[in-house]
């Protein structure tokens, strides 16, 4: 970088690791059907959802199977024509190695597909049926997040989206799938803008590209040029985290999403490139999302590549396909080197928001975990920090418990984006102390509620017991009195 | 000289009368009902009501801790962590927990082997049994709190406390754990 | 389990440290061409020491010995080396060194918990201990007038273990800039008669053919040095630049008010261990604040401090206690200078 895109960069901190963007020039391949493919029932933030087909159902490509009656969620479509071979715990590609409700789907080969209506005219048709379009395709936040993306294209007359900014940063080491789909499919990614444009009724569409894309953000600008006026390339300084919503927005239009509120609260929506392309092929072409592009890369990878991977594909599968059969000495991270998660278990399937698979050797990866040293203050953590934390100081509170204070320091305001981790010195690993920070907290929320309700109900037992015997000692003098009006008599 | 002394003297009597009037104000307007330390101990306890403490209740136990009837480790479902805030809340020194800590428990009814008595439904101090007379019953985990009474009254001893399925709503990170090979004296490597 | 990120940008302790003592070589190299053999012989009793002191604490506490290899002990002892006047005894390199090791860094908890930085306490504990040699500042060898020839190895071996007997001190030493200006001023003399008496020129003191301890006199040595730590962003421009603008600032300032009473900012900023405090001791990380804002703070004070020892105080230079009092208020200093967080 030099020193006059050095002042230009205006979110505060972020680092430049070596890219490692070697797959960028590979394009994007179609992988082979595989036998099974396994659906866990929540695939983005929001509420799990419910099956809709039951044990041998016979299902379509793009047939929703399952979906939740909550708002926020998105339902989930078949990747491929088959049968439904069973309904159970599966483990999902995270940290844990846990699982949740899965649906097991064994493809018959045939790959049949169910299609929504096709909206092509959609500048002719009502928004608000284009964003339950959006919401019946199931489509999320394709970045890694995965947020329901239809929740984010409402009108509000209250907070008129003034911008659409496409995110096609990819500040990510390795990940190069966005960077493909803007080479290969340009004009699909502009009608996509223009969707959502229309959509939230913005007047202004910016695709934000790093300055490392300079192919990516010629063809944009090509396909710009002969379809919009109101749309523009804005090419952006290669820094990380630049890709994180709130980094972006404000290096792009010099404002910072207050706390608590959401980019619509300042006119602006921000999306993902692989999510606009998806949000072009179920409003044009009436597609569901099934599937997603993946880069598979990484040191122990034989042969790069980006693939286009069905959801529920199993992960081994796709790296067998890259000539990766061999999983006893590799590690694989599920997403991109910064904020990707290692993969305990590597049998789980592919879901919406697997963005990249990287595998190391296992050595080679625990070389960049090395134990660590006390802190001594150096301070690159805040100067790093793109939400202008103090993170050694954090992160010590978080190391002894004291959630209370680690709040008061803006525990919540972290996004993770391991900047901190990455240039400390005694390889502190701050995002860890962090996330277990939070985990705690919600953990005593969890009991607070937990003994607040076994309270109310270890009262109202008592309260019971209470009346029960109150109504026997009436019972009782009611018999007594009786037997002494008998004796009486 | 005298004049001197007698000054002295009255600004002190009427500073003293002043404070006097601001401390009276103050105890009328900040006054609290009742006692809020049993409050404030409740509050930290689990509401297991289970009675481990060889108290009747959470309450109770809370009220004891208070008057200085009971020490505060006595409380088992709590463990560690509530011991440990207990202790500082009533400013003295944590020990050891009476008990060993297992961490959280579920109680689960083998059903088929359950002759439907209702003794455990009587037992459990937070309804989370369900079931009638010559019906099976089944316990609620959501509201189960672990707390073991119910495993006693049982005729033909078809509970049984479990650990809970790990969940992955209720999944967290671990804490960093500290240098995993540290050299000890005499070679001994501490995990 | 690890967690994110998995990538790291390779940056040590150990790298830091390295980096640090090459940044202090030209004030080192300075002290060399100065006082020859015999800054050589201080110097490398100072870092023996302290890595031995370094040892026989991580032995004696059970600690890893991990640390000794990471070169901060070597950079600590580097650190009392160059603080320490040329003249001291062997036995005052290696009690200095220990001290700074032991009572600085590791009664607290080994490096990074000091809150104190080592260097200058184990200065400022010799100074208060024995105050006449840690006063007595001998005259470089590149003056005509040096008393002792420090480029013969023989003549500063015997120096550094018999030592320089008290009453010998008059004819070896001279004093420092500061110090002739303070005695001068308390003799009622103004401070451009004391200038003129000590033949101040200010390019002298830039270069360091002055007296001073080892490594404080050249401001042009500490500079190269401060410009690779800058380069490497191993320290910020925060802290130097509040530090030496504050003490300009005032020295100005007053200078105005009453120029015979008050010294000029440009021999404040030259003279005695400003530069070298500001560059080197006041960026310790351990010892400073990490957020902008708290430097900027810390700079201040440790300014403000220094200038007030200086012109009111008995210590001719208060640069190490500005600093080591600042040192005191760091954690008081980054709880209040938090910067405003993103969205807040």
């Amino acid at each position: 970088m030099n020193l006059f895109d050095r002042f230009r960069a205006k979110f505060h901190g972020g680092i430049q690791p070596v890219e490692w963007k070697e797959t960028a020039n590979c394009p994007i391949q179609r992988l082979a059907l595989s036998e099974q493919y396994i659906l866990p029932m929540k695939q983005h933030i929001g509420q799990e959802c419910v099956p809709l087909v039951a044990v041998g159902d016979r299902v379509l490509r793009g047939q929703k199977v399952a979906r939740s009656q909550a708002y926020v969620h998105a339902p989930i479509h078949a990747p491929t024509s088959g049968i439904v071979r069973k309904i159970a715990d599966n483990p999902i590609p995270h940290p844990s190695g846990l699982g949740m409700l899965s649906l097991f789907i064994e493809a018959d080969g045939l790959d049949e597909e169910k299609k929504m209506p096709c909206l092509a005219d959609y500048r002719n048709i009502d928004p608000v049926l284009i964003r339950e379009q959006v919401r019946m395709a199931g489509i999320t936040g394709l970045g890694g997040a995965g947020f329901p993306a239809f929740i984010k294209h409402r009108r509000d007359d209250e907070f008129p989206v003034h911008t659409v900014i496409l995110n096609g940063v990819e500040c990510e080491p390795w990940l190069t799938n966005d960077h493909r789909l803007m080479l290969e499919h340009g004009q699909q990614i502009v009608e996509g803008l223009d969707i959502l444009m229309h959509v939230v009724g913005a007047k202004k569409g910016i695709i934000a590209i790093e300055s490392n894309k300079p192919d990516a953000a010629l063809n944009i600008q090509q396909c710009i040029a002969d379809f919009s006026q109101d749309m523009e390339v804005r090419i952006l300084p290669t820094r990380y985290p630049q890709g994180g919503e709130k980094q972006l927005i404000q290096v792009v239009t010099g404002k910072e999403v207050p706390a608590g509120k959401l980019p619509l609260h300042i006119g602006v929506l921000c999306q993902n490139i692989g999510t606009v392309k998806s949000i072009y092929d179920a409003v044009v072409l009436g597609k569901s999302l099934t599937e997603r592009v993946v880069t598979i890369s990484g040191p122990q990878t034989p042969r790069r590549g980006n693939s286009l991977v069905r959801i529920g594909t199993d992960l081994s599968f796709i790296l067998s396909q890259h000539g990766l059969t061999d999983l006893s000495e590799v590690k694989v991270i599920h997403g991109g080197p910064m904020m990707g998660e290692l993969l305990p278990n590597l049998h789980v399937p592919a879901v919406k928001s697997t963005t990249g698979l990287l595998a190391w050797h296992t050595a080679e990866f625990e070389k960049s975990h090395e134990q660590p040293d006390p802190c001594i203050h150096c301070g690159h953590c805040v100067q790093v920090c793109p939400v202008k934390l103090v993170p050694n100081e954090l992160a010590s509170h978080c190391k002894h418990d004291d959630t209370e204070r680690a709040q008061a320091y803006h525990l919540f305001d972290c996004i993770e984006c391991g900047c901190c981790s990455y240039v400390c010195p005694s390889h502190i690993p701050l995002v860890q102390h962090f996330r277990y920070a939070k985990g705690m907290v919600a953990q005593q929320a969890r009991e607070q509620k937990f003994s607040e309700e076994s309270r109310q109900r270890s009262e109202a037992h008592l309260q019971r017991i209470e009346k029960e015997k109150e109504a026997r000692a009436a019972r009782r003098a009611k018999v007594l009195a009786k037997q002494k009006a008998l004796e009486e008599k | 000289m005298i004049v001197d002394v007698l000054i002295a003297a009255v600004v002190v009597a009427c500073m003293a009368l002043v404070i006097a009037g601001v401390l009276a104000y103050a105890s009328k307007k900040f006054h609290v009902e009742g006692d809020p330390l049993v409050e404030s101990v409740n509050d930290l306890l689990p509401q297991t009501q289970c009675g481990q403490c060889s108290f009747p209740g959470c309450r109770p136990y809370a009220t004891a801790v208070v008057k200085g009837e009971a020490e505060v480790n006595q409380c088992v479902p709590g463990g560690d962590r509530t011991m440990k805030k207990i202790a500082d809340l009533m400013g003295v020194e944590a020990s050891q927990m009476d008990a060993e800590d297992l961490g959280p428990r579920l109680a689960v009814i083998r059903e088929d082997e359950c002759i439907g008595c209702t003794l455990c439904i009587k037992a459990c101090p937070v309804d989370a049994i369900v079931g009638a007379a010559k019906q099976f019953h089944t316990v609620i985990a959501d509201q189960c709190t672990g707390c073991d009474l119910c495993v006693e009254p049982c005729p033909v001893d078809c509970i049984d406390m479990v650990e809970p399925p790990k969940q992955l709503a209720q999944w967290s990170w671990r804490a960093v754990r500290p240098n995993k090979t540290r050299q000890k004296r005499g070679g001994k490597v501490e995990t | 389990m690890f967690s994110s990120p998995h990538i790291h940008g390779g940056d040590s302790i150990r790298k830091q440290m390295l980096t640090v003592i090459l940044a202090l070589m030209p004030a080192t190299f300075m002290s060399v061409y100065l006082f020859g053999w015999l800054a050589c012989l201080v110097l490398t009793c100072c870092i023996l020491s302290s890595v031995l002191s370094e040892y026989i604490c991580l032995k004696l506490m059970d600690r890893r010995k991990r640390s000794l290899l990471d070169g901060s002990a070597a950079l600590t002892g580097l650190f009392v080396g160059l603080v320490l006047p040329v003249l001291v005894p062997w036995w005052m390199a290696i009690l200095g060194s220990a001290l700074a090791i032991v009572l600085g860094k590791q009664l607290y908890g080994g490096l990074g918990y000091n809150p104190f930085n080592p260097a200058l306490t184990a200065r400022i504990i010799l100074l208060i201990s024995f105050p006449v040699y840690m006063t007595s500042w001998a005259i470089p060898m590149p003056l005509e007038q040096a008393a002792i020839n420090f480029y013969d190895f023989s003549a500063c071996w015997q120096v550094f273990f018999t030592g320089v007997s008290a009453s010998a001190f008059d004819a070896v030493s001279m004093a420092t800039p500061l110090g002739h200006v303070k005695t001068a001023l308390t003799q009622q003399q103004t401070v451009s008669e004391a200038l003129a008496s000590y033949q101040y020129q200010p390019w002298q003191a830039f270069i360091g053919l002055e007296a001073g301890s080892l490594g404080e006199t050249s401001v042009l040595a500490i500079l190269l040095g401060a410009a690779l730590l800058l380069g490497r962003n191993l320290i910020s421009w925060h802290i130097p630049t509040a530090y030496i603008l504050t003490v300009a600032l005032l020295a100005t300032v007053f200078n105005l008010i009453e120029p015979d009473r008050y010294a000029p900012a440009l021999f404040h900023v030259l003279a005695g261990g400003l530069v070298l405090c500001a560059f080197f001791m006041a960026t310790d990380p351990v010892t400073s604040p990490v957020t902008p804002i708290g430097q900027l703070v810390f700079g201040i004070g440790c300014g403000v401090i220094t200038w007030c020892i200086r012109t009111y105080a008995n210590y001719p230079e208060g640069a190490m206690f500005a600093v080591v009092v600042m040192n005191c208020a760091v954690p008081l200093i980054d709880h209040y200078c938090r910067p405003r967080v993103y969205g807040r």
